[in-house]
Parts: C-alpha cells; sequence; structure tokens
C-alpha cells in the first residue's frame, strides 16, 4: 500500500463512525495482498518522512511518490501523532484521556511537550533511515511555522534534506509548481 | 509643547498625549538601566499577572506585544517582519511575532527602544492567544531561557470555580519559579498594593473610554490605543495610575470645554480587531474627511474587563491571587462567541453606535476566526450595519488602504440610507 | 548560434553516430525555448510564446531551430524537457524539474557559479550551487508575494507602456515610488492609486522593480546568497529588476546573452549526460 492510499483510509475514518470505521479498515485488511509498494518507475529508494497537520492533498501524496520518493514515516498530527500511543482502556473514560493526553507522542500543538518534540522527531528520523523531511503546512499563522525554521537548521546540519510546502484551500488546481519543488527535491537527493 | 500643537489628524495633540511619550520613554530607559544593573528580566504576554511580579524587587517586566506595536506605529514594522522572513519565519504568522523576532535576533536594531534586554524568564499564557506560547519557544529554543506556559481554560460562560482554583495552582509554581530564580521571596503585600494601582488605573481608563458615549465623541478609538501602551507594561505602578487619572481628567475638560476631536461627528463607528497600528494617522484623519469617528473598539477593553464584559473589573481588595486569576478570563479571545457578542452589543447599546467596523487580520487567528459569525449577530441583534475589511495589524504589505476604504464608505453610506429612510 | 558545417552531420553518420544532436525542451508558462547541443557545445537555440498549447509551440519551435541548422528530427538523440509543461514533451527522453536545468545550464555555462536567481512568468526561484555545480538548495516564491513577470505584465498594462521598455525607463527615476503591499493584485491598486495622483511612470516603474526586488531577496535570503550570482529567465533582460535586485542583495548580478534559454541549456547538457 502506498501513502496516499494510507492516508486517504485514515482521512476517510475523520467523518465516520467508529463502527464504519472498524468495517472499512476489515474490508481494506481482506482484500490487500500488502506486498511491498513499488511507485511508477521508482527505481531510486530515498525515504521521506511527512510532517504537518493534516496529510497532504492525496494529488500532492501522489506527486511525491511519482517523483521516486518513498514516504517511510510520518509525523502528522492527525496520523502517527494521534495514534502513536493508545492508552489501556480500563472503562473509565477520564482516566483513558489523562493518560491519552500525558503519554501523548510529542505534538507542535500539544504546548507543553514542545522541548520533548525535538527528540522525538530526529529518532523518528533516524529509525527509519530518512533522507528528507517534508513539511506540508496551511498557509496562515500557524504553531509548525514557529518551530521550521529550528527544525529545518538542526536537520541540514545532519544532513536531512528539508523541504516546506505551504498550502491554502483549495490549492489542488495550482498543483504545478508543488511538483516542480517536490521533483526538485527529489533531484537534489539523487546521486 | 502647547496644548493647541495641532496633530496631523487635524484635532489638537493632547496633554496626556505627551505624558505618554514621556512615560513611556522612562519605562523603557528604567527597563534598560534595570537590566545592565543585573535584574531578573521577564518578558510576558499582555494579560499574564504582571502585579505578581511587582512582589519581586528585583525583577523588571517586558512585553514584547506592546514593544511590536510601537515598532508598527513608527512605520519600523516591514523592516523587521523581513528580517524575520528571512530567517525562514513565514510571512503568515503574526505580525507582532515577526517584528520580534526580527528584532530580537537582530540585537535590537532598528527599534527606537533598543529593543528589549534579553530575558531571564519568558512568561507565556494561551489565554490571549496560543500561538504566542510557540513564539516564546522560539526563544526558548534559541537562547535556552526557561519558559512557563499559564494554562488558562477557555470559557463558553462565567469563569468556573474549579478553573480559578486550577490557575491559582499554576500561580503559586510560578512563584515558587521566580523565588528559586531570583533568590528573592515574594512579598505579598506589593502584589497587594500593586493591584491597588492596577484597580486605580483602571477605575480612570474606565472614565476616559466611557467619552466615547459623548456626543460627539469626547475621544477616538485611535487616541485610547495609543494610550494603551502603559495599561501593557505598567500594570500595579503608581504611575500608571496617575497617568489614567490625568488622561481622564484632561478629556473631561475639553468635552466640558467643547473640544471634541470630530466636531462634526455623523457616523459613530465600533472596531473589531488590534488596532491598525500603521494606519492610525491615515485612517483617522480620512474618517475625519467623511465625518465618521471610530469611537470605540473592542481592542481598548482587552485588559480588565471580564468575559462577557466591556466594562473594566472592579477589584474589592480579596485575596490578589483570587483577583490575578479572576481576571485572566477577559472579554476579548478567550470566551466562546456568546459573550463576545453579548459584551459588544451591550456597548453598542450604551455607547450609541451607528456601525460596526469588523477588522479581520489573518496575522491574529484567535481575534478573527469569530468574527463572521458575530458579525452576523451584531447586525441581526442590535439591526446596525457592519462591514469586514481586511487588516493586518502591523504588516502595511499586508494592507490595502482603497479596499478597506471602499467598503468603509459602503458601511458610511448604507447608515446614511437607513436614516434617510426611517 | 552557428549551423553545422558542411558536411558534418554526414561525417558522423559514417562514423555511425546519426543521432548527434541532443536538445533541451524549457516549455514554460509563457515562453517555450528550445536549445540544441552537438559535442559538448551549444549550437542553435529559439525562444516562442508558449501560447495556447504547449505541445504545438516546443514542435513548431523546435522544427525550426533544426531546420536553421539544416537538420531534422532524425539528427535528434537525447532530449530533455524541463518547465511547467515538461510532462507534455512526449518525445523526451526524461522530464528533469527546471531548478536542476538551471543549474545544469549555468554550471555548463560558467563553472564559478554558485547560485542562480531565475524570474519567469509564473514564479521566481533561487538557486544554491555547490562547487560542483549541483543543487544544494532552492527556494520558490511564496504565492502572496509573487515577484514575477506575469506581474510585470499587469502592471506595464496598468501603465500603458511597453514591457520592454520597463528597464529603461525606470533608470531615469530619481525618486522611485514607494510600493508597500506584497499581494499582487493590492499592488495593483496601489499603483492605480499612484496613477491617479499624477506620480511619473519612470518612478512607478522603479518603485514596481524594488518591490520586486526586495520579494526576491526575501526568497534568497531564507536559503543565503553566495557570489558569483547569475539571473536567468526572461525578467534578466529587465535592467531595472536587476539593477534593484544588485542594490537591495548587495552584490553583482551575472546576465549573460543566454539568460532565457538557460533551462533549456541546461536540458540538453542533461541530456548529452544520459547513459546508454
Amino acid at each position: 500500500m502506498n501513502f496516499t492510499e494510507y492516508a486517504q483510509i485514515a482521512q476517510d475514518g475523520y467523518f465516520t463512525p467508529v463502527e464504519g470505521q472498524i468495517q472499512i479498515l476489515k474490508s481494506r485488511l481482506q482484500e490487500h495482498d500488502f506486498t511491498p509498494f513499488e511507485a511508477d518507475g521508482c527505481v531510486r529508494n530515498v525515504g521521506v518522512i511527512l510532517s504537518g497537520i493534516l496529510p497532504p492533498p492525496s494529488s500532492i501524496s501522489e506527486a511525491i511518490e511519482n517523483a521516486g520518493l518513498r514516504v517511510v514515516g510520518n509525523d502528522i498530527a492527525s496520523l502517527f501523532r494521534s495514534y502513536s500511543y493508545t492508552p489501556e482502556a480500563t472503562g473509565d473514560p477520564g482516566e483513558y484521556y489523562v493518560d491519552f493526553y500525558q503519554n501523548h507522542y510529542p505534538c507542535t500543538t500539544i504546548l507543553h511537550s514542545s522541548d520533548r518534540r525535538i527528540d522525538a522527531l530526529q529518532d523518528l528520523i533516524g529509525e527509519r533511515k530518512a533522507q528528507g523531511f517534508m513539511f506540508i503546512g496551511e498557509k496562515f499563522c500557524e504553531y509548525e511555522y514557529f518551530e521550521i525554521p529550528y527544525l529545518e537548521k538542526l536537520l541540514k546540519d545532519k544532513g536531512v534534506n528539508v523541504l516546506s510546502l505551504e498550502f491554502s484551500i483549495d490549492d489542488d488546481q495550482n498543483i504545478g509548481t508543488f511538483k516542480t519543488r517536490i521533483e526538485a527535491f527529489s533531484e537534489l537527493m539523487e546521486e | 509643547m502647547s496644548a493647541d500643537k495641532k496633530t496631523k489628524t487635524g484635532h489638537k495633540k493632547t496633554k496626556a498625549g505627551e505624558r505618554l511619550t514621556k512615560i513611556m520613554t522612562d519605562y523603557y530607559v528604567d527597563l534598560h538601566k534595570g537590566a545592565n544593573k543585573g535584574k531578573f528580566v521577564v518578558w510576558g504576554a499582555i494579560i499574564i499577572p504582571a502585579e505578581l511580579l511587582k512582589g519581586f524587587d528585583s525583577v523588571v517586566f517586558a512585553v514584547p506585544e506592546s514593544h511590536a506595536a510601537t515598532r508598527a506605529a513608527k512605520a519600523l514594522g516591514p523592516m523587521q517582519c523581513e528580517k524575520a522572513e528571512q530567517m525562514s519565519y513565514s510571512m503568515d504568522l503574526c505580525s507582532y511575532a515577526r517584528i520580534d523576532i526580527g528584532t530580537a535576533f537582530d540585537g535590537g536594531k532598528g527599534s527606537p527602544t533598543f529593543g528589549l534586554p534579553k530575558p531571564d524568564l519568558l512568561i507565556s499564557n494561551n489565554n490571549n492567544c496560543s500561538l504566542l506560547v510557540k513564539w516564546f519557544d522560539v526563544y526558548h529554543r534559541e537562547w535556552g531561557t526557561p519558559h512557563f506556559i499559564l494554562d488558562v481554560p477557555f470559557c463558553y460562560e462565567s469563569q468556573k470555580k474549579k478553573d480559578l482554583n486550577y490557575i491559582i495552582d499554576q500561580y503559586h509554581d510560578l512563584i515558587r519559579i521566580l523565588e528559586e530564580m531570583t533568590g528573592e521571596k515574594l512579598d505579598m503585600e506589593k502584589v497587594q498594593e500593586a493591584l491597588n494601582y492596577t484597580n486605580e488605573a483602571l477605575k480612570h481608563w474606565k472614565r476616559f473610554i466611557s467619552f466615547a458615549a459623548n456626543r460627539p465623541s469626547g475621544i477616538t478609538a485611535f487616541d485610547s490605543f495609543v494610550q494603551m501602551a502603559p495599561i501593557l507594561t505598567m500594570r500595579g505602578t503608581p504611575e500608571l495610575a496617575e497617568h489614567f487619572k490625568f488622561l481622564a481628567d484632561e478629556t473631561e475638560e475639553r468635552v466640558e470645554a467643547g473640544i471634541f476631536p470630530i466636531p462634526n461627528e455623523r457616523y459613530r463607528l465600533l472596531w473589531d480587531n488590534i488596532a491598525p497600528w500603521h494606519q492610525l494617522r491615515k485612517m483617522s484623519s480620512r474618517l475625519a474627511k467623511l465625518g465618521a469617528n471610530i469611537v470605540s473598539a473592542s481592542y481598548t477593553y482587552c485588559f480588565g474587563s471580564l468575559e462577557g464584559n466591556f466594562d473594566p473589573y472592579h477589584y474589592e481588595g480579596s485575596d490578589p491571587l483570587w483577583a490575578l486569576a479572576r481576571m485572566q478570563n477577559t472579554t476579548i479571545c478567550p470566551t466562546g462567541l456568546g459573550l463576545r457578542c453579548k459584551a459588544m452589543s451591550e456597548a453598542i447599546e450604551r455607547i450609541g453606535i451607528d456601525g460596526v467596523v469588523f477588522a479581520s487580520n489573518r496575522s491574529c487567528k484567535v481575534y478573527s476566526l469569530m468574527q463572521m459569525d458575530q458579525q452576523k449577530y451584531i447586525s441581526e441583534k442590535c439591526g446596525i450595519p457592519t462591514v469586514m475589511i481586511d487588516v493586518d495589524h502591523a504588516d502595511v504589505r499586508k494592507y490595502s488602504e482603497e479596499n478597506a476604504f471602499l467598503r468603509i464608505e459602503a458601511l458610511l453610506e448604507s447608515i446614511g440610507a437607513r436614516r434617510a429612510g426611517a | 548560434m552557428r549551423a553545422l558545417a558542411p558536411g558534418e552531420l554526414e561525417h558522423s553518420r559514417e562514423c555511425g553516430l546519426t543521432k548527434v544532436l541532443t536538445v533541451g525542451v524549457d516549455s514554460g508558462s509563457n515562453t517555450t525555448k528550445v536549445a540544441v547541443m552537438r559535442n559538448g557545445t551549444i549550437i542553435g537555440s529559439g525562444v516562442t510564446f508558449t501560447g495556447y498549447s504547449a505541445e504545438k509551440s516546443w514542435k513548431r519551435l523546435l522544427e525550426d531551430v533544426l531546420s536553421d541548422l539544416g537538420v531534422d528530427m532524425s539528427s535528434v538523440g537525447r532530449i530533455v524537457s524541463t518547465g511547467y509543461g515538461r510532462n507534455v514533451v512526449g518525445i523526451a527522453d526524461k522530464a528533469i524539474t527546471e531548478i536542476t536545468c538551471h543549474a545544469a545550464g549555468a554550471h555548463f555555462l560558467d563553472s564559478s557559479i554558485r547560485s542562480i536567481i531565475d524570474v519567469g512568468g509564473q514564479d521566481s526561484k533561487f538557486i544554491a550551487l555547490d562547487g560542483n555545480g549541483r543543487v544544494e538548495n532552492f527556494a520558490m516564491n511564496d504565492k502572496c508575494a509573487a515577484g514575477t513577470g506575469r506581474f510585470l505584465e499587469v502592471m506595464a498594462r496598468a501603465l500603458e507602456v511597453d514591457l520592454d521598455k520597463f528597464g529603461e525607463i525606470s533608470l531615469q527615476s530619481e525618486n522611485p515610488a514607494r510600493i508597500s503591499s506584497l499581494c499582487t493584485v493590492f499592488a495593483e491598486s496601489e499603483v492605480v492609486s499612484l496613477i491617479s495622483k499624477g506620480e511619473s511612470r519612470e518612478n512607478i516603474i522603479a518603485g514596481i522593480h524594488e518591490a520586486i526586488a526586495s520579494r526576491i531577496t526575501s526568497m534568497i535570503n531564507r536559503v543565503g546568497v553566495r557570489c558569483p550570482v547569475l539571473m536567468a529567465g526572461g525578467v534578466a533582460k529587465n535592467i531595472g529588476v536587476v539593477k534593484a535586485l544588485e542594490r537591495e542583495l548587495g552584490a553583482d548580478i551575472k546576465v549573460l546573452e543566454t539568460a532565457q534559454v538557460n533551462g533549456a541549456i541546461g536540458a540538453a547538457v542533461l541530456a548529452a549526460a544520459i547513459e546508454g
């Protein structure tokens, strides 16, 4: 399964009651053969981590994967950062949520976790052997934009390439400029 | 300078205006002097309990937001914003933040106050703007300065007792940290004294902004925007109380003497959002030519009023920590739509407002996000015309005067048409 | 650009090297550019407006350039396409972004170049090169602060001045007008308001150039400028923008004759490097 498909399934769940989500996941598990994904004409295997609040629009995910980049991990608030830690169900919703927030994976939007976030992110990049870090932002005054300059410098010093893409709502129709950036980013990592 | 000196806006420069320049200059000089003498420098968000810091002799208090506003009003916004943008801070970030980051990382260059002395402690909160916490985190990361984050629950109704106690608990943490870092014991009597000064100042501030209800209005919102600087930086000081007494007294005298900023006032407007710092003169004089006056603004109530009410809160001498926790729920940002609409509609009624200018400001998400719903509510509930314009409070590069005035003038025409039809 | 010498092609054919030419096609949003290379030398190039059909325009242009060289498609070997329309060039062996192509073009023409500013019709780019001419980092304009060729075109229309004269006119300005808006729609309204206030054309045009230079410099400084700097793309022909950029950046900017076809040249260079 590629990231585009994976992110789509996850996003379908955002607006589906939990029973519906279980059904979607079950049927996907049945029908899928889980052979490792190879992107179109992808001979290289440059690993990247995607970061941001929401996954990028699917046209962008496709452009990333078709540019010969493999999404080896995500640092997306609504995906990995949300499901990275799941508390034990104790039957007490209050207890569950205290646990959920106290032990939540460090997230830009969980203000007090900011000190732990940089380390966690570096661990993720190292563990997944990613060569690139791609940040997908919403063009607005957003939490991440305060962090990105620091992060960018830190990662570049460690040899990780960084690309920031900023979107406005309904930016899908203007995809050409994003494709250029993504493909150039891929070319830049080409040996 | 004589009291009769005319400003570019066409109305007479007040003595309180001259006095303001002096006390703000003194404040910044004292701040730098204090820091040079080794005092403990706190950078804080505007709503943090500044009076609490007065309980420590060794602490001086600097306010990045107010400092950024000062520079924006002096047309230095774009220059400092660009510095931050060149360091990869997005141009979509709050313009106060960009100005502040640009100035701070350039060692205060280009700032009339030589920037702010470097902080020993950062105190932010998530109740005037949660993005501000990330802004302060920039310094925390870059300089390793400790950062204390006050967590204030968002409210949709009156502050709950458990929320108040939760805030007080955090004050105890803050006191402990300050005591450890400064090596000084908190003097609660001084906190009490500081609160009394703030309370006295707020009493006069209320007198001052109430002259908006006079016809014609005794003030313009532009005057009150400028006079906000000390309430953000000098809370808990006798100088603040004295200054606001002077300001209210002078305004009272002028009203009694029949001196009004816009004598031919035909349209009385309310402004909703942060002040358009780079347009104070331009906008007020262009409005004046149209016989319009923005007499009041929700922003001028951003400190000292409680949720759902524009009127400044009156402290009656209870436990200082309790009072400071109570004042964390101010009328503007950390409150739900219902409370914001209630406060605004009451003020419209009381002051006699003909139309509301909602300034949508991409640089201030917390202020702007609810405005469309609020506009709808106010138009229906108060039955007055309203308009939405685009403004960035401190970055003139994102503002179009013609675009804004096209809509403001249409608002005035619509007020006129209603009168003609009435 | 020189044509093939008489007999040159025949000679190659005899040696079994019939496909001796490599081609770069830069299909841009506004103009299409073609460069033809042989044995490590650029021997022909051309520029045309892209117009409605990107496909028709690159085909016609390539035919014209080849015909000027006295050859046809049968002599063409590898083709690399670049630019916004890089994926519409169906016969290309490879599509490569204009970022990589500009770097290759600049390095080919002057191996000392470490930075490239490319101001095109639709966007502006800054490319930092390492010592070997490889892309080390790049930045592209923010959509709300576009300092692009299109912006200049819109302004030329508002001012009723031929765009080709913009550079020259702006040099006569003694007091450039201040245009503060980042957004091009807002900036246009500022220009209209300057016109109605009776501000002179040269001051307005100089102001427009300064506004563009300031946006581009902001973008450049996010990456960091390294000298020598080359400017590529159509806007490089505008001396007013180049001078304003030099002032803002505090660095000299090289502009080559080939500025507009730099990307196509790079594509031809990269085509020559394709193995097999």
